[in-house]
């Protein structure tokens, strides 16, 4: 433990972690198990190309969100990115999304032909506002992309009530809210279509991989013909397939047999952390300045993430806590920080007004260091420390300043 | 040897084969290097993300292609698109006509314009007489494709694309290994894109990789397929997951390791078939040019159905149906394929491409196919061509 100062990492002490501690969850089952599975692919000598393993998966997926369609894939991403191509049938316009959210988001938008239009979102659970929302549909509108984040899926109500009466197809990124519910039912099954992942730092790992959960027939036949190419001889009999841009996004065997495996693996895994969670939650609210982003009521949560939000206060600055913690061992990072429409991932024509809810979040939060290589002995490190650094506030970030000076 | 009409499947026979025959390679290594490396990621716990043996695999590829980066990705496709977009975006850029969709879709998802041009049928890929109508001020580049692994003249379309102020990339899915007056395919142009998908000589399950000499480039490219700031090298508009993981990295380094013995059985396959098809009016096998160094994990087949007597179509109907599935690569040309049959000016352009849509047909060549297997697909279809007024005749009484 840090006994003074010169203690921490930042100022030449030993690190409190000699192996980094990540922000993913990391899941994995006995490899064992894992390979029980995988022979089953090598036996079949079937190692992608819709495979036994990936339509059991897809099976339990739909069982699991309560949908009658889910579509495996490569990666979220690619996901996202076949949503926004097929909702645009071949117009070139605008996809709303957050301005307080994932980097990848506005690249996904440019692949499938479109410019991001970058929102509001509501203070308490980042989901998109839906008043800006409403100011921000129009013509050039091909799609809605809503997040649910992890603390709060959100007003999904709200903005598909704007998406229905503005005709535009809604769809949610429910990559970490995977598991949660919204009014007592699973995520999965709301707006036109939502998109999950299964890269091994989320919730479900499938080393990489995403789906789409979707009540849609005719969309999940698209998606099921443009992941694999559209092939002309494929080419499924319902509407839209004139505008689909194919390309290959299946997910392979090697990749479905983890997911399939994580999928039972679920409940624990949610389990573990809540106590992770709980642990920094109690531990925290001894310590003045800090606090976690909380989780919805009265819902089911994943408890994937714990967000620290630094208040005014710490007498450290957000920045400065991030930088302290990663010098420890703590492989983290500010939380959306810059918000999209300020940060180097916005297209260079798309210009943004100021949007004061995205820019006031993206000042506040940082990612503790959390998933199933964090134990709850590191929990209780993180928290001494950040005990420690309130203890010597001002000494700290003296030596801080007079560190950026020199 | 099936002599009468009666005894083929398709009118009432025993099928040759108990169970499909596929196009696909699916190279499988032996199950405990599988097991043993698969141990060795769960260890590591290390799943995704760059990780060592993504490392490792761009490290041999680099050694064995003999170029200065080999940037390793989620597929064939993806790997087309990443390459694609380090190009301008808008710009046009010319593409064979005869190819995989996913070559010219990589092109769209980037952006660009794809331009399509014919092929040369002799050699069924793209050549300077072919490309050159195409040129316009908005050209950028060329995507040339090493079909069936053969080199599509690299060495001269360098000169070619250099001349008219071009970037040159190739579409080597099926190249690995492949070589060109005694280069790899890997080292040609400023860009190269692989697949390693099950159906390839070598496989991640599904998987690829770009391949450069420039350095630039490869920062673009290493960039573009990921969002870390951590793997950030340069400014670039678009980026994507494109990420390999170290399953299919764990399984390509596989494939990598048992590549010389997996070719050699490919060789010794097309071998058989040469010999086995040999003679067979308006068959022809295509031939690997013996200077230059192949994978031979495909045998394709050109039917000549005024020789022949049979037409491909027929001769794939009747081969599935004794479980033999080949395969119409590729067929329509992209020229005909929605979206893109929208942009064609000239349909007749296409004369190269067309003639070979309608005659080749790739057959069976996969890691458990035995000498004898391949033998018996060589009887069934030289009695095929030996039938063929019969089966002409079968064929119009069974229609309705």
């Amino acid at each position: 433990m840090k006994s003074c100062v010169d203690d921490l990492a930042v100022f030449g002490g030993a690190p409190l972690f000699t192996s980094p501690k990540p922000i993913g969850q990391l899941d994995a089952p006995d490899v064992a198990d894992y390979l029980a599975v995988l022979k089953e692919a090598y036996d079949a000598r079937h190692l992608t190309n819709d495979g036994p393993i990936l339509r059991k998966l897809e099976q339990r997926l739909c069982h699991l969100h309560g949908t009658r369609h889910c579509i495996a894939l490569a990666n979220a991403g690619l996901g996202l990115t076949m949503l926004m191509q097929i909702f645009a049938r071949d117009r070139r316009g605008e996809v709303i999304m957050p301005a307080f959210s994932y980097r990848g988001l506005p690249h996904f938008c440019q692949w499938a032909g479109q410019t991001p239009r970058f929102c509001d979102v509501d203070a308490r659970t980042h989901f998109l506002d839906v008043r800006a929302v409403e100011a921000a549909v129009g013509s050039a509108t091909t799609s809605i992309l809503a997040v649910c984040n992890f603390n709060d899926p959100g007003d999904i109500e709200g903005v598909c009530a704007v998406g229905l009466r503005h005709g535009v197809p809604v769809f949610l990124d429910s990559v970490y809210a995977a598991g949660a519910t919204h009014g007592g039912r699973m995520l999965g099954s709301f707006a036109h279509a939502e998109v999950f992942s299964l890269h091994a730092t989320k919730l479900l790992n499938g080393f990489e991989g995403g789906y789409i959960t979707t009540d849609d027939d005719d969309l999940d036949q698209l998606l099921r013909w443009q992941r694999n190419f559209a092939l002309p001889g494929l080419r499924p009999p319902g509407p839209g397939t004139e505008s689909v841009l194919g390309l290959n996004a299946k997910l392979n065997e090697l990749h479905a047999a983890l997911g399939l495996l994580s999928v039972g693996r679920l409940d624990n895994i949610i389990a573990r952390n809540r106590t992770r969670f709980e642990a920094y939650r109690n531990a925290l609210a001894k310590i003045p300045g800090l606090s976690l982003i909380p989780y919805a009521e009265n819902e089911s949560v994943n408890y994937q993430m714990a967000v620290l939000e630094v208040q005014a206060d710490w007498p450290l600055t957000r920045d400065q806590t991030v930088s302290l913690l990663r010098a420890e061992g703590a492989s983290i990072s500010a939380y959306y920080s810059p918000p999209l429409h300020r940060s180097e991932h916005c297209p260079a024509d798309v210009e943004t007004p100021s949007l004061p809810v995205a820019e006031d979040l993206a000042r506040k939060f940082a990612q503790l260091p959390v998933g199933e290589l964090v134990t709850l002995e590191d929990v209780g490190s993180i928290c001494r420390l950040l005990f420690f650094i309130a203890d010597h506030g001002a000494v700290v970030a003296e030596r801080l300043a007079r560190r950026v000076q020199a | 040897m099936k002599r009468r009409v009666g005894d083929f499947a398709a009118f009432g026979g025993t099928p040759a084969f108990p169970a499909p025959l596929h196009v696909a390679q699916v190279n499988l290594p032996p199950w405990p290097e599988v097991e043993a490396s698969f141990r060795g990621i769960f260890e590591r716990r290390y799943f995704a993300n760059h990780g060592p043996l993504v490392r490792e695999l761009e490290a041999r590829l680099v050694e064995l292609i003999g170029t200065r980066h080999a940037v390793c990705v989620t597929n064939g496709t993806v790997a087309l698109t990443v390459l694609a977009a380090t190009l301008r975006a808008g710009s046009e850029v010319i593409v064979p006509a005869f190819t995989f969709p996913a070559t010219v879709q990589a092109l769209s998802w980037a952006g660009l314009t794809p331009v399509l041009c014919d092929v040369d049928p002799a050699t069924h890929m793209v050549t300077e007489a072919t490309l050159a109508p195409c040129i316009t001020e908005r050209s950028s580049a060329i995507l040339a494709v090493h079909l069936w692994g053969r080199p599509c003249q690299p060495e001269r379309l360098e000169a070619f694309a250099a001349k008219h102020g071009l970037k040159l990339f190739f579409d080597a899915c099926h190249g690995i290994g492949c070589s060109s007056g005694g280069r790899r395919i890997g080292s040609f142009g400023d860009g190269e894109a692989f697949s390693f998908h099950a159906t390839k000589v070598v496989s991640g399950g599904e998987g690829g990789c770009v391949t450069t000499r420039d350095d630039d480039i490869a920062a673009r490219l290493r960039t573009i397929r990921n969002f870390h700031p951590s793997e950030t090298f340069c400014a670039v508009p678009k980026r994507m997951n494109g990420k390999m993981s170290e399953a299919q990295a764990a399984m390509t380094l596989l494939g990598l390791k048992h590549f010389s013995e997996n070719v050699a059985a490919n060789r010794r396959r097309y071998a058989l078939f040469q010999r086995g098809l040999a003679g067979i009016p308006g068959a022809s096998l295509l031939e690997y040019p013996a200077d230059d160094s192949n994978n031979y994990q495909y045998i394709v087949l050109d039917i000549d159905a005024a020789k022949a007597g049979v037409e491909r179509d027929v001769f794939l109907d009747l081969l599935a149906a004794e479980n033999v599935l080949c395969r119409r690569h590729f067929s329509p040309g992209i020229h005909k394929m929605p979206p893109y049959r929208n942009g064609v000016k000239d349909p007749g352009a296409f004369a190269g491409t067309d003639q070979l849509c309608a005659r080749l047909m790739q057959l069976p060549n996969s890691q458990t196919m035995t000498e004898t297997d391949v033998e018996t697909i060589c009887d069934l279809i030289r009695s095929m061509q030996l039938q063929a007024p019969a089966i002409r005749n079968a064929r119009r009484k069974s229609r309705p």
